[in-house]
């Protein structure tokens, strides 16, 4: 069992790597993350940062070309790197739920959407009656903010908007009443009323459920709008981690900074907007010293010489510079 | 070609597009993009900017209305000369890697256009060239195909691609969707400069309303068909007229807590053109909705501010939308943030 | 070229394909011209003899040597699948992209044509044709054509639907691109993909075909040499040596699994969006 204080989940060194075209390809390069219960927890970070492979890390689906993973991923006391095929199916359905940027991912488009919350639904609970299931399919829709939920059940998936199929894959996960879900993306491909519409639901459920959520994003300013905790990933490792309006009233980390100064909500048109020179470094290049020193304007040469070790500034607050 | 500023260089009017006798992809849109200008176009997916996209370079007619490019209606330039037409008007479509035909690199993408517009590659290849590192695009790609470009890259090769014809103006379907936010701002800032330096026009489609802030000078808002408000964009934004942009403008992400909005939420989605609601044509999701919505179109209004389609526009700014001031029957939620 | 040759070799199967492959074609280029052993010289004296140096894969029930026999029945079996396949391709891929652009009247009647053709499997329709064209080399080799233009034809109409509708072919549209320009360089290339993989693996079903045909006697005559031919030869004398029939049908199924997997090789190599990103 977790105690009150102790993380849902406690990932340590987490080291994902693939093999290139070109040799080994290292996705994450030594990942510390803790996401305490019921905290909603955003990541960002740009394409590449592994933000993405982080999530699928948790959940046991990495591409197939990975070949090595290190560290560990505590859940709930097991590390779910050390599951096998069967330990991490059966944690999938129950215990971790996926919500994915294309809600056809998920959602099978031959049978029709009340069938397939039935089935969550049974498995999670076998023994439920077909109109039990059917009922508690409906409540949930109508919890994720559908409308006319007994209808939606007998419509197929591709009769939905896309707004709607979001809710329902939300609505699947939450009807295992998971202690973690995963977001990857899950609003990218929406429309920004929808967009906001589902922020408003996982503000909602933050209120009503006990669920710890991970958030990935490529946008702070959305993040900004829910979360509770933020983690800033680059390169494959984590770069500064804690409450999010502390990371965005007083980001420490460099690359925190100028991800903010690339938001654009203020400022005014005529004025450049803000960039980060450079590109990401290359995943299959080793790294010598910080992930963010080549684009670093206050880069020193200590920065480029040696690793940089994550510092706890107290607060909840780590972040992995020398300059702090 | 005179430059007088202010000359229309697009003037669509009373412009409607059904497809079959019920269906309305749009619906009497009026609008006019002033040369040099930076226009934006917002709206939900299914409020018809695809649509009024797709007249303007040509792949879709109107059924009726009329459009003129720098003064002449765009039928009599297309009867007299299509490929003209199109070398004065160009498009980036929304995935920009899926716009490149797959089995051709780059350096032969670039050369597609002078070769169907038969420029003789000796005068304009050169040129092309130019505009092709000024993007900041290496020679080396041009052996490359297009999966094998970034997304930044593939975006960047569209552009030269559409540069190659020296078009006046350029319309850009979501320019910086799914990138990351560094990218977005350099691949912004390059179309200001290039507007600059190539003297063009630009009419940019995006449901990201901080990039239409930042880089428009006009905005149009499309809702199912229709445009419901046009001004400057700086207007726009410090004092919607209509509900449906305010609500627009109020779910953008604002990251300073402080000048967060109270957002308003919208119930439901955009109705289908099928069978559009009676009245105006937003009365089924706007939180202000009166009885007069209901029954009565409103007429698109300008006030020489800009343009709206309101019965009751909202007079001082968007906060003026809260629970305090909703009617009973509102069907929109107000939350504050 | 040397890119998807490459590409080929990396994997085990496209080698051992493209080993298969070439030595076929070689096979069939080589016959006519180094005729060391007569195909049809007869020696009652050498009936059925076991592979040695004189011949190396032994004599027939007339003293014919079979490997010269298999050689020359390679070159026939490679003249009729090329040539079949090569007409149904061009002559499918032309009807496909013209039912898939054309309006529906010219469709239609291209639709049904296929339809009817395909109705028919192509063993029972090349016997029909051939009851009225007579047998011999070339008639098999049209008549298999015919039955395989509706296969690549299909695949071609709807591989157009689904390309027509990529942005890519709307944004040539943009540029003003020509109906026809768009056709030949931008919808063709990016069909000819599934259809020259098509290709490649029905070479093997036409040469089945053609043997087929051979040995119910309607194919290629006698005495002139074809895997059919010899398969029916090698079953009419099994009591006297088995070496004919399992010389004759380890090369049917040699070449079979050659040009299919050949077929697969190709496809992965010349589909760019299989190469890995760089």
């Amino acid at each position: 069992m977790i105690g009150a204080g102790d993380p849902l989940v406690s990932i340590r060194g987490l080291t994902v790597e693939a093999t290139g075209a070109r040799g080994p390809v290292h996705m994450l390069r030594g990942m510390d993350i803790d996401i305490a219960p019921g905290r909603i927890v955003g990541v960002v970070g740009e394409s590449g940062s592994g933000k993405s492979t982080l999530a699928a890390a948790i959940i046991g689906i990495l591409p197939s070309n990975v070949t090595k993973v290190g560290g560990e991923i505590r859940f709930g006391g097991i590390d779910l790197l050390t599951l096998g095929e069967d330990g991490k199916r059966s944690l999938r359905g129950d215990r971790i739920a996926m919500i994915f940027q294309d809600p056809m991912t998920v959602l099978n488009p031959v049978f029709k959407v009340g069938t397939q919350l039935v089935d969550v639904v049974k498995r999670k609970k076998p023994g439920t009656s077909r109109q039990a299931a059917m009922k508690e399919a409906e409540a949930m829709l109508q919890r994720v903010g559908i409308s006319e939920p007994a209808a939606r059940l007998a419509c197929y998936p591709h009769q939905l908007s896309g707004g709607m199929r979001q809710r329902v894959m939300i609505a699947m996960a939450l009807l295992t009443n998971p202690q973690l879900i995963l977001a990857d993306e899950p609003t990218t491909a929406l429309d920004a009323t929808v967009e906001a519409q589902i922020v408003e639901l996982f503000r909602d459920l933050q209120r009503e459920t006990s669920s710890s959520v991970l958030f990935i994003s490529h946008h702070l300013g959305l993040l900004s709008e829910f979360c509770d905790d933020a983690i800033v990933v680059y390169g494959g490792l984590v770069m500064e981690t804690g409450p999010i309006t502390q990371l965005i009233g007083n980001p420490r980390h460099p690359y925190t900074a100028a991800l903010l100064a690339c938001e654009i909500d203020e400022g005014d048109s005529g004025e450049p907007l803000r960039t980060i020179p450079g590109a990401p470094p290359s995943p299959s290049a080793p790294l010598a010293g910080c992930a963010f020193a080549p684009r670093c304007t206050l880069v020193t040469d200590a920065c480029r010489a040696a690793p940089v070790p994550m510092k706890d500034l107290g607060g909840g607050v780590s972040v992995r510079c020398i300059r702090v | 070609m005179d430059s007088r500023p202010n000359e229309p260089l697009i003037q669509i009017d009373k412009v409607t597009v059904a497809f079959g006798n019920r269906v309305h992809a749009l619906d009497d849109v009026t609008l006019s993009v002033p040369r040099g200008s930076v226009t934006g176009l917002v709206g939900e997916s299914g409020s018809g900017k695809t649509t009024l996209c797709r007249v303007l370079v040509a792949l879709q007619r109107a059924t009726s209305g009329k459009v003129s490019f720098a003064g002449q209606p765009l039928s009599d330039l297309l009867a007299r000369d299509t490929l003209g037409y199109r070398r004065r008007v160009q498009m980036l479509l929304q995935d920009a890697a899926a716009s490149l035909s797959p089995r051709m690199a780059v350096g032969k993408l670039l050369a597609e256009p002078l070769r169907i517009h038969r420029l003789p590659m000796a005068e304009h290849w050169p040129r092309v060239l130019k505009a092709f590192e000024r993007l900041g695009l290496s020679r080396e790609l041009l052996e490359k195909y297009p999966h094998q470009l970034s997304g930044g890259q593939a975006r960047r090769v569209a552009i030269a691609r559409a540069l190659s014809l020296q078009p006046e103006l350029i319309i850009a379907d979501e320019p910086t969707a799914g990138l990351d936010l560094s990218i977005r701002g350099e691949l912004l800032n390059l179309m200001l400069e290039l507007k600059k330096e190539y003297g063009l026009t630009y009419l940019i489609v995006s449901h990201d309303l901080n990039v239409i802030r930042r880089v428009t000078d006009h905005t149009a808002v499309m809702y199912l068909g229709q445009i419901v408000e046009e001004a400057a964009t700086s207007d726009l934004f410090r004092r919607p007229r209509h509900p449906y942009t305010a609500a627009l403008l109020s779910a953008r992400s604002v990251i300073d807590p402080a000048r967060r909005q109270r957002r308003i939420i919208l119930e439901g989605e955009i109705p289908s053109p099928i069978n559009p609601p009676s009245g105006c044509r937003f009365h089924t999701r706007c939180p202000m909705v009166r009885d007069r919505c209901r029954i009565e179109a409103p007429p698109l209004v300008d006030d020489g501010r800009g343009s709206f389609r309101c019965h009751f526009p909202l007079t001082e700014n968007a906060a003026e939308i809260s629970p305090q001031t909703l009617p009973a029957h509102a069907t929109g939620t107000v939350l504050a943030s | 070229m040397s890119r998807v040759l490459r590409s080929i070799v990396a994997r085990p199967s496209g080698a051992f394909a493209l080993i298969v492959v070439v030595t076929i074609c070689a096979m069939s280029f080589l016959a006519p011209v180094i005729d060391l052993q007569l195909p049809n010289k007869i020696n009652v004296t050498q009936r059925f003899e076991l592979p040695s140096a004189a011949h190396w894969l032994g004599t027939d029930h007339l003293g014919r040597d079979l490997f010269s026999r298999l050689m020359h029945g390679t070159t026939v079996a490679m003249s009729v699948a090329l040539s079949a396949i090569a007409i149904a391709l061009t002559l499918g891929t032309i009807l496909g992209i013209i039912a898939a652009e054309s309006p529906a009247r010219w469709e239609r009647p291209i639709l049904i044509i296929f339809d009817v053709i395909a109705s028919f499997p192509s063993l029972v329709l090349a016997l029909a044709f051939i009851a009225v064209l007579g047998p011999g080399l070339w008639n098999v080799a049209i008549i298999i054509a015919i039955t395989l233009v509706p296969h690549f034809g299909r695949v071609a109409r709807a591989q157009v639907l689904s390309v027509r509708e990529q942005p890519y072919i709307e944004a040539e549209h943009i540029l003003g691109a020509s109906r026809s320009r768009i056709a030949l360089m931008h919808t063709l290339p990016n069909i000819m993909g599934p259809l020259v993989i098509l290709a490649s693996m029905d070479i093997p079903v036409v040469i089945a075909i053609e043997a087929g045909l051979s040995f119910i006697g309607l194919g290629v005559r006698p005495p002139l040499a074809s895997w059919g031919t010899l398969i029916y030869d090698g079953f009419a004398y099994i009591n006297q040596s088995t070496v004919p029939v399992i010389v004759s049908c380890v090369a049917l199924g040699v070449a079979t699994l050659g040009f299919t997997l050949l077929g697969e090789a190709l496809r992965d190599a010349i589909d760019p969006r299989m190469r890995p990103a760089t």
